[in-house]
This record gives structure tokens, C-alpha cells and sequence, in this order.
């Protein structure tokens, strides 16, 4: 277990595969602060909760480490690139290299295949890439213990199947970083538990990052490290 | 600069600026589904949205084809009508009727609809038969009726004239034409059989007051199809008409049941129009200049024609004003409508841009998505247009007997062309808004 600040490089920045957040302040419209963070390394290969009450700004954080938030003040840096300052297709370039992203209710087009919805950024990258990232797709289901060439929709396959095709997609372009907003709330306890199976052995096994929005017990007690939030601050870190 | 392309556009056939104009109007379709089907690779996540909201898509589609077909149908039978109408009065060289209404001469005669018209008198249509410019003089008799036809008096002269025929050829549907003043012959479309017996009566349809029942007549023949309101009437010798209002047969007494010219001027009662020929274009100018006088009127149908469409264009115009002014309605429902539709998939849009998609592949789904839409209504449009203007020709053919052909150019394409490219270039307005939105706040729903 590594202490919230280890992956600190001697001169501040974050350590290279590191995941690093550095005076971030988001608000909303109204000006109400819904995010303060000083300072938040995560570690290459770790596996991270952030927890918190409901409005705490779990999610206001995971969106702004996604590079899908543009704080006020501060930066997100992932080694040496600070994705706040990049330009929003730049961001959008890096998301689809870089992070994986689980949603709570699955986010799927339901009337596509497994197959289909794990390859969806087929749809927008260059024609080469298409075949190997068609193969990468059918390699993440199977490896998920779905069926790549099941043909149905995913809208006839059981929430917890639902959500590994989800999981496939995070993982589809090889991700370094895979961010998830509370990814077992829509399943039931079994398919919660293989879920957290998967991503523990995303880290185990594959060396990824995980950063997952969770009050789910399971999850938390899978995790590296729990992260808390009370109104928008990083009250503890906790093993 | 403006002069030059003013003056080449000008230099252009019809055809090619109809298609140019056709394009135009295609072009910012085409760019969309090229945005989106072959710069990207949107054709799975279209049809997935299209099913995601299959009975609203539907709904929308038909909306879209019912305003497009509307205008579509307008011009196609408005030009229909033209042609078909035209068409029924080819026959009708020059018409010489009492001074009168050409207009209410033209519908009596060539149209066989019911009008009070002033007779000319016998020794008037001696004096037209007689003409040495005149190479036929057909007398109509028209106000009778048999059954739910309308019978009209004439020769055979001019029964062959209508259905094309050289004299002693016979080329009719069933039977032969009549030879005695107790025969007829039925239009094509008429629902008596050959070999019936019937009685006239006299006026037509509701206004019937009495029938010739000492009049029996045998019909004898049915004429092939003309197109023509002559499809739906009976044609009995002049005679018979004059027959059976106890006026004589028209004829010397020694013409012992002769039928057809010549005839007696002094015996012969009148009739209401004759049908003239003439051998050359000159002689019809002169006979008309000759017979526009106190006693007779003389006129081209196709110049009353003319003025009627005159009017039809008016109307057709003022039609094609409230259907453009509908359209323009629809094409701002067609905006608000995919506003709310695409608004119900932004979590969608935003979720593909949360994966990495640039805001140009969410412009270029969004767009290609409602593109497919408005042309898949544009296109049944087509469909439902001509179907309607089939339906109408069908009704008016029925009614009227006149044959309405329905045909598309690529004028009325133009319609549904309109429509579908000014609404695809208003949705490139909703599809830049959603690629732009903060994906936060739609992920978030």
C-alpha cells in the first residue's frame, strides 16, 4: 500500500505514469466551489476509490481527471502533459489514447452487438486502425468472458454482461488510466463482485490504473487506497 | 461578374438549369452523408438511432413525406389537368355555337356538362355545312340522358373523327356504329351492355324531369377508350334526339329514315353546337372571322382553354403559396421536432465524446443522422405524391371522364428537393450546437 503523496517527483510535478492533480478549484456557474483539491498523485498501477457522500465531488473529480472538466484554477497533469492547458480536441485525443471510461448506467448503445460497442471508436479513427482495433475488441470480451461474436444487441444481455462490455470498451484502445463513476450501482451483489474481480485484476494483472467513484463495500475493500471527499476536499486517504 | 453568370445561366436548356437546380438543392445532403458516411464511419450509429426512437423517427419521416408530397401532388396534377383536358378537346377543331358563353359552350360540348346554350337554327348549320372551307360539320345535340350517361346527338362523321377512324373502317371496342336513328353506340366507360335496350330522359343526372319513353333505342356498338367525358356518354344520331322531343328527324319526307348530312334546312331543328373542320389553318382563322357575328359565335377550345388555364394557374400558384408557406411551417417543426429528438440522445453524443470522438465525428453523426431522416421523407414524399395525384387522376377520370396523365420531371423532384435541403442546412444548426455542449453536463443527464 503506497502513501497518497509517494508518487511525488523531488521538484513537485508528478512522477512519470503518474496521474497527478495540483491546486484544482472547479465551480459551478453559480460560483458554489465543487471541487478544492491541492494536491492528488495517483501511482502507475493503482487502484484507487474515491468515496464520499452523495454531492462530496467524487464525480466532479473523476470528470476533471478525464480531462472532460476544465477546472478554474489548477492543472491534472499525466506525466509531463498538463491535459487542462490542451485544447479540447487534444483532450479528446488523449481520452481515447490514454483512459478507459466506466459509467454507472453502462452508457451502450443498445442496439449494437458486444462486438460492435467495444469497437465503437472505430467509427471515428483512422481507416488502418480499424482491423486491430476490431481484434483488440474481440481479445478485451473474451477475456471478460463475454462472447465476441455473439450478434445480438447488448440491450438482450443481463446488466452484469451489460456492464463487462462496458468494461471492454474502457479497455478497448489499451488504456493507461481506466476512471469509472460508480460501476456496480446498477448490478446485483454477484455481478457487482465479478465487476470488482475484473478491476482488481485490471491492476493486477495488466498494470492499469483504476479510479473508481464507489460507495460499494466490495469495491472499496478491493482498492489500494480510498480517497474521501467532504464538500469538494480531500479530507483522508486511508489503506 | 453577376451579369456574366446571369447571361451563361440564361444560355442553359431548361433540362440542364432544372438539374442544376435539383442538385443545388441535393447538395447539402450529399455533403452531409459524405461528412458522415465516408470521412467517418457513422452508418452503424445512425441505424442504431434511428431504432433507438423507431416509432418518433417514423412519425417524423411521415410528417416530412406528407408536407414534400403535398406540394409535389399540386403541380403534378395541376399539369395533369392541363394535358388531360387538352387533350379533350383536341378533336374539337372549331366550334360554332349562338352567341353566348364560350366558356359554358366549351364545358357543354367538349366536357358534356349541363348548360342551358341557345340553338342555332337550321338554316344557319345548312349555311356552315355548305361552306366551301368546311370539311366537316358535326351537329351536337346535348341535355339527354340515358341511365347516368349522358347522350349526346351527332354523326357519324363525327364518331369516327373522335375515336380516330377513317370512314368504313371499324375499329370499335364491341359492335359497329349505328345506322338508323333507333341505334347508339356507348363510350367506353359506360355501364350498358351491347344488344340493351334503353329509353332517354331528358336532362341529366338530378335534373331529369321526364323521360322518352316512346323512345326506344338499341345500342348497338361501344367506342373504344378516348379519354375524353365522351368515354362516359351515349351517342345516338342527331336525329334520335330530335326524335324524341317530337321535333322530326330533320330530313325531307322521302329521306325515308335516312340518317346523318345532308338535311333539310327547313325541317331541321336546331342544335345547340356544331363541331367544324377544315382542310388547312388558314380556313379554320377564316371560318371562325366568318361566324363571329350577331347570329353565330365561332371559337378555338384551345384558346378558351387557355384562358380557363390562365385561371388553373392562378389558383395552382395561390395553392403552391399556401403549400410553400406550409412547408415553411413544417421545415420549423422539422427543427424544433429534431432539436427534442437529438436533445434525447445527448447523453449519447456526450458519452462518444467522453471516449475520445472529436466534436467534428459528433457534428458529422448528428447531421448525417437527421440528413438520413429528412431525404427518407423527401423520398416517400415522392411517393406519396404521385400516389395522391394517381388517386386524384383516378377520381377526376371517374367523375369527368377526362383521362389526367400523371408524370414527374425533374421540376416537381425540385419540391421534396427544396424541402429536404433547407431543413438539412437548418439540422447542421442543432448538430453544431450538441458537438459543442459541455459533455459533463450531459453525461450527467
Amino acid at each position: 500500500m503506497q502513501p497518497w503523496t509517494q508518487a511525488v517527483a523531488s521538484d513537485g510535478a508528478p512522477a512519470a505514469g503518474t496521474l497527478g492533480a495540483r491546486g484544482l478549484r472547479v465551480e459551478a456557474p453559480s460560483g458554489r466551489v465543487l471541487l478544492d483539491v491541492d494536491v492528488l498523485d495517483i501511482a502507475h498501477g493503482e487502484f484507487v476509490v474515491l468515496a464520499g457522500a452523495s454531492g462530496a465531488g467524487k464525480s466532479t473529480l473523476l470528470f476533471t481527471l478525464a480531462g472532460l472538466q476544465v477546472p478554474r484554477t489548477g492543472s491534472v497533469r499525466w506525466g509531463d502533459t498538463d491535459i487542462t492547458t490542451l485544447s479540447e480536441a487534444a483532450r479528446a485525443r488523449w481520452r481515447g489514447e490514454r483512459v478507459g471510461l466506466v459509467f454507472q448506467d453502462f452508457l451502450l448503445f443498445d442496439e449494437l452487438s458486444a462486438l460492435d460497442n467495444v469497437a465503437l471508436s472505430g467509427a471515428w479513427s483512422v481507416r488502418g486502425a480499424l482491423s486491430s482495433l476490431r481484434a483488440r475488441a474481440w481479445q478485451r470480451l473474451d477475456w471478460l468472458g463475454l462472447d465476441p461474436d455473439d450478434p445480438r444487441p447488448v440491450s438482450s444481455l443481463s446488466g452484469g454482461e451489460r456492464q463487462r462490455v462496458a468494461v471492454a470498451r474502457a479497455l478497448a484502445a489499451s488504456p493507461d488510466i481506466v476512471l469509472a463513476d460508480e460501476p456496480t450501482a446498477s448490478l446485483d451483489r454477484q455481478a457487482a463482485d465479478r465487476l470488482v474481480e475484473t478491476l482488481a485484476r485490471l491492476v493486477d494483472e495488466r498494470r492499469r490504473t483504476v479510479v473508481v467513484v464507489s460507495h460499494d463495500p466490495s469495491l472499496i475493500a478491493a482498492a489500494d487506497r480510498i480517497v474521501r471527499l467532504v464538500d469538494g476536499r480531500l479530507c483522508a486517504a486511508a489503506p | 461578374m453577376s451579369e456574366f453568370l446571369s447571361s451563361a445561366w440564361r444560355s442553359l436548356p431548361a433540362g440542364t438549369q432544372d438539374l442544376l437546380v435539383l442538385g443545388g438543392w441535393l447538395l447539402p445532403s450529399l455533403l452531409a452523408l459524405a461528412l458522415g458516411l465516408m470521412r467517418y464511419r457513422t452508418g452503424d450509429l445512425v441505424h442504431a438511432l434511428l431504432r433507438r426512437h423507431l416509432g418518433v423517427t417514423l412519425i417524423f419521416v411521415m410528417l416530412i413525406a406528407l408536407a414534400s408530397g403535398l406540394g409535389l401532388a399540386i403541380d403534378v396534377q395541376e399539369r395533369g389537368i392541363r394535358a388531360g383536358t387538352a387533350g379533350a378537346a383536341d378533336r374539337f377543331d372549331l366550334l360554332i355555337t349562338a352567341p353566348g358563353n364560350d366558356t359554358s359552350a366549351l364545358l357543354a360540348a367538349v366536357y358534356l356538362q349541363p348548360a342551358q346554350l341557345p340553338l342555332l337554327s337550321g338554316r344557319t348549320l345548312q349555311r356552315i355545312a355548305d361552306d366551301p372551307a368546311v370539311a366537316m360539320a358535326a351537329p351536337l345535340a346535348l341535355g339527354d340522358s340515358i341511365g347516368r350517361a349522358p347522350m349526346v346527338g351527332t354523326t357519324t362523321g363525327f364518331v369516327r373523327h373522335l375515336i380516330g377512324i377513317g370512314p368504313g373502317v371499324s375499329v370499335l371496342d364491341e359492335g359497329r356504329l349505328f345506322k338508323d336513328a333507333g341505334e347508339a353506340v356507348v363510350g367506353a366507360t359506360v355501364a350498358l351492355s351491347v344488344g340493351q335496350r334503353v329509353s332517354p330522359s331528358h336532362g341529366i343526372g338530378s335534373a331529369v324531369t321526364a323521360t322518352h319513353d316512346h323512345v326506344q333505342i338499341e345500342l348497338v356498338g361501344r367506342l373504344p377508350r378516348t379519354g375524353t367525358p365522351w368515354d362516359n356518354a351515349v351517342i345516338v344520331p342527331v336525329e334520335t334526339v330530335w326524335l324524341a322531343h317530337g321535333l322530326g328527324d330533320g330530313h325531307a319526307g322521302d329521306a325515308g329514315g335516312a340518317i346523318g348530312p345532308p338535311f333539310d334546312p327547313v325541317r331541321m331543328p336546331g342544335v345547340p353546337a356544331v363541331v367544324v373542320r377544315a382542310d388547312s389553318l388558314g380556313a379554320y382563322y377564316a371560318l371562325r372571322e366568318r361566324y363571329t357575328d350577331a347570329r353565330t359565335m365561332a371559337f378555338f377550345p384551345a384558346e378558351v382553354l387557355t384562358r380557363l388555364y390562365r385561371v388553373l394557374g392562378d389558383v395552382r400558384r395561390l395553392m403552391t403559396l399556401l403549400s410553400s408557406v406550409t412547408q415553411v411551417l413544417v421545415v420549423i417543426a422539422i427543427g424544433v421536432a429534431l432539436s427534442i429528438l437529438l436533445r434525447g440522445l445527448s447523453r449519447r453524443f456526450a458519452m462518444l465524446r467522453a471516449l475520445g470522438a472529436p466534436r467534428r465525428f459528433v457534428f458529422a453523426l448528428v447531421w448525417c443522422h437527421a440528413t438520413i431522416l429528412l431525404l427518407s421523407g423527401a423520398l416517400l414524399g415522392i411517393g406519396v405524391g404521385v400516389l395522391a395525384a394517381f388517386v386524384l387522376a383516378e377520381r377526376i377520370a371517374a367523375t369527368s371522364g377526362v383521362h389526367v396523365p400523371v408524370s414527374l420531371s425533374v421540376v416537381d423532384l425540385s419540391v421534396p428537393a427544396m424541402l429536404a435541403g433547407l431543413s438539412v442546412m437548418l439540422s447542421a444548426l442543432p448538430a453544431a450546437w450538441l458537438a459543442r455542449r459541455p459533455i459533463v453536463v450531459d453525461l450527467r443527464g
